[in-house]
């Protein structure tokens, strides 16, 4: 049972994944159930986590170095927890939205495509009719490999795994970018594919350095071998740059607005959401867990100053652009900045503990925020008929509970109480302050006044009175899912404890004792330490001996 | 010097020919190959780490790396190859739009778009240096477009046109 519950997040989506590819009519059903089953399974490994600890699992009873390790902590967990939420309600919209597109794109198939054919999934020219009636259907069975290599990512205990789904996410994610019908959409998924796999092969590279040294993947096994000598530094920076590519920090965020700009826009939600998150991940993981990252503070800071220039030259640009995806997009690049500000933070080992877990909290949140952002201004651009801010002037009289969604999506982008955001940006802005890393924490309150710009630049114009005809219905799954997953993101910020108290298990740190509540965490936190050090022991002896 | 060290070496070398093959290359088909050619780089420095258990049989371990590698970089050029024929079929390019075009900056509203055949024919300004390299076989494709409406055919043409000009514009037979 236990060994079932490690397993199955990986395994049913991608059994389904493929079961999808010739289910033909039935994909939509087996897509949606395997959405609706994937929530038990990742409470249940939330629970078990809970329960019994982090969790070790060796796929087909081989031990590493040959066999492929599975673990999980409370950070696997809450990921997987994460990643299920999002994909259910994203798959539950696009059942409205290919519906829908898929509808309004008939009759347009026997005029030529022209300028006033702008719907956002009708720019450029289509291929075939055919080509086009398969699009909407191609998205399931993506969307399910998509969520199977993600899980496997979460719960990969090797990095040579880590490699391969992070391969698996970059080929469904670019499947998923040229469903769009559009040229754009085409370019956009070329330039992803091109840029992701050379991210990948430097990471590769990274690996295979690790190897030479230390003979092992096991990412805990490396963790106690790693020295920190010359082959080992040109390891880190081979696979700390080619995640940044992946994880599109500031210089390296150029291909971000055009792809998740031009994707279909449940895809764009899956992208923005969960895809960013993973290589993000991987980092955070390798950085605190494998690396001697007490040696890595110039570097450190070095990522927390470009994740600082992401937030203010994202929120600029969000607030430059004109059109509402764009818009979406660059709020991406900019609360990535957020994420990365960790490395700069938790070189205190006094604030530690809060700049991990706020960073943790951030990623949960900002998934759940920004996909429902994505969704709810992908139903308001086909209501509107155009992906221009200026189309959806009035928006707010025709669809009240998307344009809400919105704003409530809005609401955890900012980071306003009781948003999951707010919380998130609490314990980074308190490790920030603790830390007297004054500058980073200006940044970030800065960033916030921004995310309030560009969010009231749509806002602003959605309750603008207009003459105009007035806005398509659009179809009610459409409204409603965006507002459940926005107000997911707001309501994390009430049951907050419950999700931190999970991180805790497995976490490179402990909260300090400066923390509220000292007494009792405290003692908590030794237990954990000395729980993680007895492993720690186990594992070294389990690696000496063959 | 070890063999295992002269291959990690040229291993490394190539990594570094593809990464430049991969920045200074403009032509889709030569990226895709120059990714290639950065994988086969990786691949040799594994199958030189195998050396690493001196004398004795080989570390099996690298081996099955590259073996997984070796899948997952066909499956990812398969795709590019095939994204990269949907594009030139539907716009007769094989280069992907300016980096210019592309910097953080200058994203503006659409300019992805401008050089669709369709934003072409409305004349952008900022388009018209570049529309005028790429008359020769635009200016079919338009004509093919406009007077059949036919999406399919239109692309047929502005395939062919982007072979017949050869090396004009964004002839995807320049090298």
């Amino acid at each position: 049972m236990p060994d079932l519950v490690i397993v199955a997040p990986i395994l049913v989506p991608l059994v389904a994944g493929v079961v999808a590819y010739v289910a033909g009519r039935l994909r939509r059903g087996v897509a949606i159930a395997v959405a609706v089953l994937q929530l038990p399974l990742a409470c249940g490994l939330a629970w078990e986590v809970l329960r019994r600890g982090p969790l070790h699992y060796e796929v087909g009873g081989w031990s590493a170095p040959l066999g492929i390790q599975l673990y999980a902590d409370g950070l696997t967990a809450l990921m997987i927890c994460m990643a299920s939420i999002v994909e259910l309600a994203v798959g539950v919209y696009a059942l409205g939205y290919f519906e829908w597109t898929e509808r309004e794109s008939q009759p347009s198939d026997h005029t030529p495509p022209g300028p006033s054919a702008t719907g956002p999934a009708a720019t450029g020219t289509t291929t075939s009719e055919s080509a086009k009636r398969s699009r909407g259907g191609s998205f399931w069975p993506l969307s399910l490999l998509l969520a199977g290599s993600l899980n496997g990512l979460f719960l990969s205990g090797d990095i040579f795994n880590l490699y391969i789904s992070l391969e698996l996410l970059t080929l469904a994610a670019v499947g998923l970018i040229g469903l769009a019908a559009s040229l754009d959409a085409l370019a956009a998924a070329l330039r992803y594919l091109l840029i992701a796999v050379v991210g990948s092969l430097f990471y590769l590279l990274g690996v295979s350095f690790l190897y030479s040294l230390y003979g092992t993947l096991d990412w805990q096994q490396l963790a106690m071998r790693f020295e920190f000598d010359f082959v080992s530094r040109c390891a880190i920076v081979l696979l700390v740059l080619g995640l940044l590519v992946k994880a599109a920090l500031f210089p390296l965020h150029f291909w971000l607005p055009a792809a998740h700009g031009s994707a279909p826009s449940p895809a764009s939600a899956l992208l923005s959401g969960l895809v960013l998150k993973a290589a993000f991940f991987v980092i955070l993981r390798l950085w605190f867990e494998v690396f001697p990252h007490p040696r890595l503070a110039l570097a450190g800071q070095l990522l927390g100053g470009l994740g600082a220039a992401a937030i203010l030259w994202g929120s600029l640009q969000a607030i430059r652009q004109r059109r509402l995806k764009l818009l979406v997009a660059y709020s991406s690049v900019a609360q990535i900045g957020y994420l990365f500000l960790v490395f700069a933070l938790a070189s205190d080992p006094a604030v530690a503990w809060n700049a991990w877990s706020g960073t943790a909290y951030f990623m949960l949140s900002h998934a759940c925020a920004k996909s429902a952002a994505f969704l709810a201004v992908g139903s308001l651009q086909l209501a509107a008929r155009g992906g221009e801010i200026e189309d959806v002037t009035g928006a707010a009289a025709d669809h009240p509970v998307t344009v809400y969604a919105f704003a409530l999506a809005g609401v955890g982008l900012m980071g306003l109480p009781p948003s999951g955001g707010f919380v998130a940006k609490w314990l980074l802005l308190r490790a920030a302050l603790e830390s007297h890393q004054v500058g980073l924490a200006i940044v970030m309150l800065a960033g916030g006044v921004l995310a309030v710009g560009y969010v009231f630049r749509v806002l602003g114009r959605a309750f603008a009175a207009t003459d105009g005809a007035p806005q398509r219905p659009i179809p009610r799954l459409m409204q409603w899912t965006p507002l459940v997953l926005a107000l997911v993101s707001v309501g994390l910020g009430l049951v907050a404890l419950q999700p931190l108290e999970l991180l805790r298990i497995g976490a490179p740190f402990a909260p300090s004792s400066s923390a509220q509540s000292a007494g009792l965490s405290e003692q908590a936190g030794l237990g954990e330490q000395a729980g993680l050090g007895e492993q720690a022991g186990l594992g070294e002896q389990a690696g000496a001996n063959p | 010097m070890t063999t295992g060290t002269l291959y990690a070496l040229c291993g490394l070398g190539l990594f570094g020919i593809g990464l430049g093959g991969i920045i200074l290359r403009t032509h889709l088909l030569h990226k895709i190959i120059a990714t290639n050619v950065i994988s086969s780089g990786v691949f040799l420095v594994l199958v030189a780490l195998a050396d690493r258990t001196r004398g004795g049989r080989p570390d099996p371990v690298p081996h099955a790396m590259v073996l997984t590698g070796i899948v997952v970089a066909i499956s990812a050029t398969a795709l590019a190859l095939g994204l990269l024929r949907r594009f030139y079929r539907e716009t007769g390019r094989c280069r992907l739009p300016e980096p210019g075009s592309l910097a953080p900056g200058s994203l503006a509203p659409g300019s992805l778009e401008r050089w669709s055949p369709e934003r072409r024919s409305e004349g952008g300004d900022a388009e018209k240096g570049n529309a005028e390299k790429g008359n020769g076989e635009k200016g079919n494709a338009e004509k093919g477009n406009a007077e059949k409406g036919n999406a399919e055919k239109g692309n047929a043409e502005k395939g062919n046109g982007g072979e017949a000009s050869g090396g004009k514009g964004d002839g995807c037979r320049t090298w």
